[in-house]
């Protein structure tokens, strides 16, 4: 790296680590993430546990003591009829009442009366239809005398064990890894997506302020462009660091298994040759607008682009290694982040490794040298944005 | 000793020509004005001996050589479209520059004192570049552009935008530098203000170099014999007096351009003639009317 590279590099890093959308975006950004998958576990068992009373009009005799003893989401009131239930709901004291009818064990239906309706998906609901189809399936079998250790095991007759098989053994899927196959590569795609920006702000204020020439009088646009990349590259990996650092204090507490240092590396790769690749096209973006409105016009689009691959995601984890995916890998935009999410979820063979490598790595030789031919003529454009030919042109130079 | 040379060069934009064919030498301990109209090509041929634009054809070489990183860091240059990063320090600017332009960081901050001495801002080290006033912003670009002790200086339209009082600073400066041997170029529209600080002058139009010499020399070649006089009352018409090329009258004044190899006696004796004068005064062309003359006649 030459001096002045070295220069501009130290000072663009040194003045965006203490910008306060870096600092936020660093620190803040993942615990807004975290908080918003905690907060709503903790508020369904919390919050929507504060004793609220649900009426229970038992006609058979057997089901109120199990459900007493079983179902926690509800505090359970015995009532004696339909209509003191319903008075008692008209008047707020219980927020619902269930009727279990006398035949219920045999015909297995029930009503549950309430003014907001209960939804299918609440865990309130789906412990509540667990515990009543417990209840007739226990009811049905020891009426035919079937053993308790039956009944159980008809209960919950099968118990699937998800693995994942890699090269150094086996590793058993968890909860956590769901999350942090998404979270990783979402928070990669935001690194690099905010060190571009900054590139992109940078170019633009640069322009703005008209102090353009006056460094391009002391320095090439080579050794500007060079240094801007590195230094916001290093800024890059600087938060990702922070981030992982952060992964791994999480995941060793809770004992979860990270991936591994094969996998990271492959990550890192991408993650760095993804970055160099955007930047590029960040800069050609920056050399070409005329305002932070016009910029920001276009990188909206650019960033849509790039952001295709993560609202892929449910598809990537149903098969990542299948046709159509391993086909988007090798498109240059969308290389990174399909690569470090095929990889973070199976086993990607080598050769769909190599072939991403190599096209990412050819399409950053050109995207670097056609940014730097714009880069060199567009900064120095101020007031009308450029015609396409007239990009075309500059490019041919 | 040759500071700056240029031979033939010429840029085109897009078909236009910008610079045609101009050459020019610059000389070390001078300065050096480029003179003409807006889009006469002063930033265009500024821009090439800055290396940031590469000309079509002619050569460039500057302290004897193509233009290269160890001679860029002996230039100190003010572009026209000039600009400072906004939310950054006068001090860290500086730095920046100074380390940019090769100085090892103790030097910079050594420099930086001194210059923010020199122009009166060592109390704003610290501000940011938007809380400093026009002028301000204007001296630290100036510092920007000296940080180095740069043995050539270029300025691009440097009076542009500043004040009466930061125009006198200007100048002050330039001149100082001269004193300390220095080769200053500038690019004005401001002939008056070249006319009194420039050792050498070029004018230029539509990308081509009209006239090229000393003021002296460019004075006694293109100069006219005019003739400010002040009559008592009206006058009466002066055309038919054949000495006189052009005459323009305001009220009982008149501005005579007189004919070539004529004398100032001469009309003076027939003016006397003609009136009651109360005011002779022999003035020689403006800068600035020789620079319309040989655009608009190509004289």
């Amino acid at each position: 790296m030459g001096s002045k590279t070295k220069i501009v590099a130290v000072t663009e890093f040194l003045t965006n680590v203490k910008r306060k959308e870096f600092i936020i975006l660093t620190f803040l950004l993942p615990l807004i993430l975290v908080m918003s998958m905690i907060i709503p576990v903790f508020f369904m068992q919390t919050i929507s546990h504060e004793k609220e009373t649900m009426g229970v009009v038992d006609e058979t005799g057997i089901v109120l003591p199990i459900l007493k003893e079983r179902y926690n989401d509800y505090i359970i009131k015995d009532l004696l009829s339909a209509e003191e239930a319903r008075l008692l709901l008209e008047n707020n004291n219980i927020s619902g009442y269930l009727v279990i009818p006398s035949d219920f064990i045999k015909v297995g239906k029930v009503s549950y009366y309430s003014k907001v309706q209960l939804s299918s998906f609440s865990s309130a609901n789906m412990n509540l239809e667990t515990i009543l189809s417990d209840i007739v399936i226990e009811g049905l079998l020891e009426e035919k005398g079937v053993s308790k250790e039956i009944i159980t095991k008809v209960k919950n007759p099968i118990e699937m064990e998800r693995i994942t098989v890699t090269k150094k053994g086996e590793e058993v899927e968890t909860p956590f890894s769901f999350v942090g196959n998404y979270l990783l590569p979402l928070f990669l795609f935001m690194s690099i997506m905010n060190a571009g920006g900054y590139l992109l702000n940078g170019i633009i204020e640069e322009k703005e302020n008209k102090v353009v020439e006056v460094l391009l009088s002391t320095i090439s646009s080579n050794e500007l462009l060079s240094g801007k990349i590195l230094g916001l590259g290093g800024l890059g990996i600087l938060q990702v660091s922070i981030w992982m650092s952060g992964i791994v204090i999480i995941t060793s507490f809770l004992k979860i298994p990270l991936v591994s240092l094969e996998k990271g590396i492959l990550i890192m790769v991408f993650f760095v040759l993804g970055y160099l690749f955007y930047s590029s096209i960040f800069a050609i973006i920056g050399s070409i607008s005329t305002s932070t409105r016009d910029s920001q016009q276009i990188s909206a689009l650019v960033s849509f682009l790039v952001f295709i691959p993560l609202l892929l995601f449910f598809g990537i984890v149903q098969n990542p290694n299948m046709a159509f995916i391993r086909l988007l890998g090798m498109i240059p935009p969308f290389i990174p982040t399909i690569m470090m999410m095929r990889i973070l979820l199976s086993e990607v063979p080598v050769a769909d490794i190599i072939i991403s490598v190599i096209v990412l790595s050819i399409s950053l030789i050109v995207s670097v040298r056609i940014a730097s031919k714009i880069f060199k003529i567009g900064i120095l454009r101020y007031g009308t944005k450029p015609s396409f030919n007239e990009v075309l042109r500059w490019v041919r130079g | 000793m040759k500071v700056i040379e240029l031979s033939n060069v010429t840029k085109k934009y897009n078909g236009r020509v910008a610079v045609n064919n101009f050459s020019f030498t610059a000389e070390s301990g001078k300065i050096y004005g480029f003179l003409g109209p807006n889009g006469a090509g002063k930033t265009t041929t500024i821009r090439m001996i800055m290396g940031i634009i590469e000309p079509d054809s002619g050569s460039i070489n500057v302290f004897g050589e193509k233009l290269s990183e160890e001679s860029k860091k002996r230039i100190g240059y003010i572009p026209e479209e000039r600009g400072l990063y906004r939310k950054y320090r006068v001090s860290d600017i500086l730095l920046y520059f100074g380390r940019l332009k090769g100085l090892s960081l103790e030097d910079a901050r050594k420099n930086t004192e001194i210059w923010l001495d020199k122009v009166g801002l060592k109390d704003r080290a610290n501000s940011k570049i938007e809380e400093l006033s026009k002028g301000m912003q204007q001296n630290v670009q100036l510092v920007v552009s000296l940080i180095n002790n740069p043995d050539l200086v270029i300025l691009d339209e440097p009076f542009m935008g500043l004040d009466p009082i930061n125009t006198r600073n200007m100048k002050e400066i330039i001149y100082s530098l001269k004193k300390s041997g220095k080769t200053i170029i500038f690019s004005t529209h401001q002939m008056n203000e070249a006319e009194r600080l420039c050792d050498h002058i070029f004018l230029i139009n539509k990308g081509t170099k009209l006239i090229d010499g000393s003021l002296e020399e460019i004075k006694k070649k293109y100069s006219k014999n005019f003739v400010s006089v002040e009559f008592r009352n009206k006058i009466i018409k002066l055309e038919d007096i054949d000495i006189i090329q052009n005459v323009y009258y305001e009220g009982n004044k008149a501005e005579i351009e007189l004919r070539k190899n004529t004398n100032y006696n001469d009309l003076l004796e027939v003016l006397l003639h003609r009136g009651d004068i109360t005011k002779y005064e022999i003035s020689e062309s403006s800068l600035e009317s020789i620079f319309v003359e040989v655009v608009t006649n190509g004289v």
